[in-house]
């Protein structure tokens, strides 16, 4: 049976399919959530999110905008990224933390418009590094060992990187 | 925390809302371990079997497709013993490439042992090659074991294994057993087994089929440069050591020619260049002696593209006796060619010129001074002798029948001067014919990849005369006219 039609039976409430989809994509949504949630019983838990999850948007995908392989990685990512944000608003407060003004929300706003725009120019390697590292979480022996890099050269790729962004973004580096 | 580090929290920080649904498809970004390591697979495959014979193709991208092979197979040798099975033939492949590339380089093909090594040799690579399919196929099937699949297929792989299979015992059969549509269809079966393969891999990379490639301490970018050098290295010295033939040079002896004053004197008398007398044995001097006339044949001199330039002559000299001749055809370096390393005479001895069998035989052989050569040059003022077989080398001619003739190969000395030689030959005229016999020097005048040796060139056929730049072919006719003789 082909994902779309899962989720079509999905959508009607076959928990069935929800199990079918969850055991054919289990590899893969361990892939996503495991640098986000090291532990092992966290990854367990989000995995319950991710299904709730798809439960709840099953219809809500649209085959138009991407592939259902990659609007369930959104879905993982979101999912883990929300665990890890959880896991750290129950950490003790820092004493030291302010809490952000309207101005310092209009500054972070134009800070990431400059990023997406500087990321759009991003191309192959570099693109791959930058999303690997700051959009999925993966660590620098990871995407050593996938893209068949060094440590070193990652982080040497990393450096370069973050020096090309800032100067995209009109910061100092340029 | 450091500026550094604080810009680093704060890309992760903007990217948590972003939305990678919302941009264009093809401008999404999907991490998967198998992306990688799919391209460098299949295209290793691909560049590992393919072969342009245009630009030096079908040497860098076989020796691309070997090193992109085992960098597929690097990060996966702790996934399960087929992959590390795979790994460690790709690297044994990659030796005998390697091996096969360094060999290509030297005259070590043109020697019969290493002919009768071709096939065994041949055989056993055929046979690491379809080791390694067999494993990559067994690899992906217990990766698909492992991620639930309840009955792992990995289609690509086996069909790739004896599709190879298939096409090594087509070649042992003989190439002219596949017909052109065969081979279009053997192409096409290709293309539909390697994207079989990579269908394989796309699924295995959907479904995100656990890996856990290792990082490793050099990166593949440079891996392959460090292979290229290693490769382009071995062409080098191959080119530099291996493209000579080993000479046995001896010393000249100050009193080789002691006691022959006389004949000397006598051959120059009847008109032989004291310098072409000079050059020949005690021995060939005693086997002239008494001769009866000598006739000098019209010299030629030829340039080389490689700054060289050879000086031929030769002499019919008479002996006393019913119409018994030894001719001596000489060979002289008036200026030395820069590029030293091949050379060849191809020559067809009066008296084994094929003749129809209804036509008797103008000469006969004289056994007493059968055909030899004989190779000397100059260094510090004293001259080294050679003297290379003249061993019988058949050719196909234009309209596809073989011919036989006789061919001397060796290579000049790297240092030394007025490198020079001749060759020798008794015969018997049994009929009132003319003695015309047309000889080839070939020089080779750079460096050819894979190696090709001026005998290998002369024996590919005279078409190429004169046409390739690599070789010199310097045809010289020794005609002696009946009515002069």
């Amino acid at each position: 049976m082909t994902d779309a039609q899962l989720l079509q039976q999905i959508v009607g409430g076959d928990e069935a399919a929800l199990r079918t989809l969850m055991v054919r994509y289990d590899a893969r949504i361990r892939y996503i959530i495991r640098p986000f949630l090291p532990d092992a019983r966290e990854q367990e838990e989000c995995l319950q999110d991710v299904a709730m999850t798809l439960w709840r948007k099953a219809g809500e995908y649209d085959s138009s905008k991407a592939s259902f392989a990659a609007w369930l990685t959104v879905i993982c990512r979101n999912a883990a990224l929300n665990r890890a944000r959880r896991q750290r608003a129950e950490a003790p407060l820092d004493e030291t933390l302010t809490v952000p003004s309207a101005e310092d929300e209009v500054l972070r706003r134009e800070r990431q418009r400059r990023l997406y725009a500087a990321v759009g120019q991003l191309q192959g390697e570099e693109r791959q590094l930058f999303f690997r590292k700051y959009y999925y979480g993966q660590s620098t022996v990871q995407i050593a060992g996938e893209m068949g890099l060094t440590e070193r050269g990652v982080e040497g790729r990393l450096y370069r990187l973050r020096r090309k962004l800032r100067r995209l973004m009109g910061g100092e580096d340029g | 925390m450091s500026e550094e580090k604080r810009f680093d929290l704060e890309l992760t920080e903007q990217l948590a809302d972003f939305d990678m649904t919302a941009l264009p498809e093809e401008e999404q970004v999907e991490p998967t371990p198998w992306q990688h390591l799919a391209g460098k697979l299949v295209w290793g495959v691909i560049f590992s079997t393919i072969t342009l014979n245009f630009l030096y193709l079908d040497v860098i991208l076989p020796a691309i497709g070997m090193i992109w092979l085992v960098q597929a197979f690097r990060p996966l040798r702790r996934e399960n013993g087929w992959l590390r099975l795979c790994h460690g033939l790709a690297w044994v492949l990659c030796a005998a490439r390697l091996c096969t590339l360094a060999v290509q380089g030297t005259l070590l093909p043109e020697t019969e042992t290493f002919a009768s090594l071709e096939r065994p040799v041949g055989l056993v690579l055929v046979a690491v090659w379809l080791a390694l399919y067999f494993s990559l196929w067994r690899g992906l099937l217990a990766i698909a074991r492992r991620g639930g699949q309840e009955q792992p297929s990995a289609p690509g792989a086996a069909m790739l294994m004896v599709w190879y299979g298939a096409l090594m015992a087509l070649a042992l059969a003989g190439p002219e057993q596949v017909s052109g549509l065969a081979f279009v269809l053997i192409l096409l079966l290709y293309f539909l087994i390697l994207r079989s393969l990579r269908k394989t891999l796309h699924f295995f990379e959907e479904n995100g089929y656990t890996l856990q490639p290792l990082p490793s301490r050099v990166s593949d970018g440079r891996l392959t440069a460090l292979w290229l050098a290693a490769v382009a290295l071995a062409i080098v010295l191959a080119l530099t050591f291996g493209t000579r033939y080993p000479m046995d040079w001896q010393l000249r002896p100050a009193d080789e020619q002691a006691g022959q004053e006389e004949i000397i004197e006598n051959l120059r008398t009847l008109g032989l260049p004291k310098e072409l007398a000079a050059d020949l044995t005690g021995e060939e001097l005693a086997a002239l002696a008494g001769a009866q006339r000598v006739l000098l044949g019209v010299g030629d001199t030829f340039t080389t593209d490689d700054g060289g330039k050879l000086l031929c002559r030769s002499a019919a000299i008479q002996l006393p006796g019913e119409e018994r001749w030894v001719l001596l055809q000489h060979f002289a370096w008036v200026e030395m060619p820069r590029h030293r390393s091949t050379e060849a005479l191809r020559i067809t001895l009066p008296y084994e010129e094929d003749l129809p069998s209804h036509v008797p035989p103008f000469y006969a052989a004289d056994e007493a001074l059968l055909a030899r050569m004989r190779l000397l040059y100059d260094k510090g003022g004293e001259t080294f002798t050679a003297s290379p077989a003249l061993e019988p080398m058949t050719t196909a001619s234009w309209f596809g029948d073989e011919y036989t003739t006789r061919c001397a190969a060796w290579s000049l000395p790297r240092q030394g001067t007025a490198a020079r030689g001749y060759l020798l030959y008794g015969l018997y005229r049994l009929d009132d014919a003319s003695i015309v016999t047309v000889s080839d020097y070939v020089h080779q005048q750079r460096a050819v990849y894979p190696a090709l040796s001026a005998r290998q060139h002369s024996a590919s056929g005279f078409w190429e005369w004169g046409l390739d730049a690599k070789f010199r072919t310097m045809q010289y006719q020794m005609s002696f006219h009946y009515d002069h003789l």
